[in-house]
């Protein structure tokens, strides 16, 4: 969408956006949408809700442009952000029934009916992506982080303000019960080499 | 080498990264709503950061004079210090020594609060 502009670093497009230049914030929305769109989609598995988690992200992203530290990275201020909106609203919606929309969204995903994927594989991923809809909120948002996003554990613990020892342990539990509510299903996972099966 | 450990890492990455599908026409039309929502929002003004007062450069002296008062008053006023004295002062009682002459004495360290009371 802004392939045309020059390219700029995210602390020069940060002042640009404090003059009110909504290109500016057009660059960096083209830069972060996919990764805060995917990141609030993974922790409330709900595509509507993420949608409006990422306009609010960046809505705030405009509006508090005059009091972001331009000497630190931007990505983990979107992170934080990103995290919070969508621990509220799990908190909000924590005993609220699955609606019929995201079942539908569920079976309608494109995973699940990609035509090169194998029968067993898309089975796999559906029970990986239940499992991981089935870890607390805590847990989640870091497997999300680390695996999503590819953040290390230290860049974790700054966007979550929370020791590094915290984000270790809630990734060492996330494994150990995703493991545990996995461990038949991985076993049974046939193993593919080079597009031959052994 | 694919361990079981590694087999679940790659397994959750690919099942996170295959999750979400962005189309192009999606994102086109989630810009234009928040360039709509953008141009009616006020932007908030930057925080206020009060000038730092310099505190006045004391003198050579002005600093020794307050370094004493300030170990006086610890001294002093410090209850804190004394109240742990206070609470185990019969534990020191059992230090034992011994003078050049050789004769073995055993001095009673006595309660803080004496040392206390020398002190005022």
């Amino acid at each position: 969408m802004f392939a045309n502009q020059p390219e700029l670093s995210d602390a020069e497009l940060i002042v640009n956006l404090r003059a009110d230049d909504l290109t500016a914030l057009g660059v960096l929305f083209d830069r972060y949408y996919s990764q805060i769109y995917r990141t609030a989609n993974a922790i409330t598995h709900d595509s509507a809700v993420a949608e409006d988690i990422t306009q609010d992200c960046f809505l705030r992203l405009h509006r508090y442009a005059s009091r972001i530290d331009t000497s630190l990275p931007l990505a983990p201020w979107l992170y934080r952000v990103t995290v919070n909106l969508s621990y509220t609203w799990v908190t909000r919606h924590k005993k609220r029934r699955v609606s019929l929309e995201t079942v539908v969204d569920y079976l309608m995903s494109p995973a699940r009916n990609a035509p090169d994927q194998l029968a067993e594989s898309a089975g796999l991923q559906a029970e990986i992506r239940q499992a991981i809809r089935e870890l607390n909120f805590n847990q989640r948002v870091v497997v999300v982080l680390h695996y999503l996003n590819g953040q290390s554990l230290e860049d974790i613990a700054e966007i979550l303000e929370c020791p590094v020892g915290t984000v270790k342990s809630r990734l060492y539990y996330a494994r150990e019960n995703l493991r545990h509510r996995l461990g038949n299903v991985l076993n049974e996972e046939p193993q593919v080499a080079h597009g031959y099966t052994k | 080498m694919d361990t079981p450990n590694n087999r679940l890492d790659d397994r959750i990455a690919l099942t996170l990264e295959t999750e979400t599908f962005i189309t192009s026409v999606q994102k086109k039309r989630a810009w234009e709503k928040l360039q709509a929502k953008a141009a009616h929002q006020v932007q908030l003004t930057p925080y206020a950061i009060p000038p730092r007062v310099q505190a006045p450069r004391l003198s050579k002296l002005e600093s020794g004079v307050l370094f004493v008062a300030r170990c006086l008053s610890f001294l002093l006023t410090d209850d804190a210090g004394y109240q742990r004295a206070a609470t185990n002062r019969y534990t020191i009682d059992r230090y034992h020594f011994i003078t050049l002459i050789g004769s073995e004495q055993v001095i009673h360290c006595h309660s803080t609060s004496c040392l206390r009371l020398r002190i005022i």
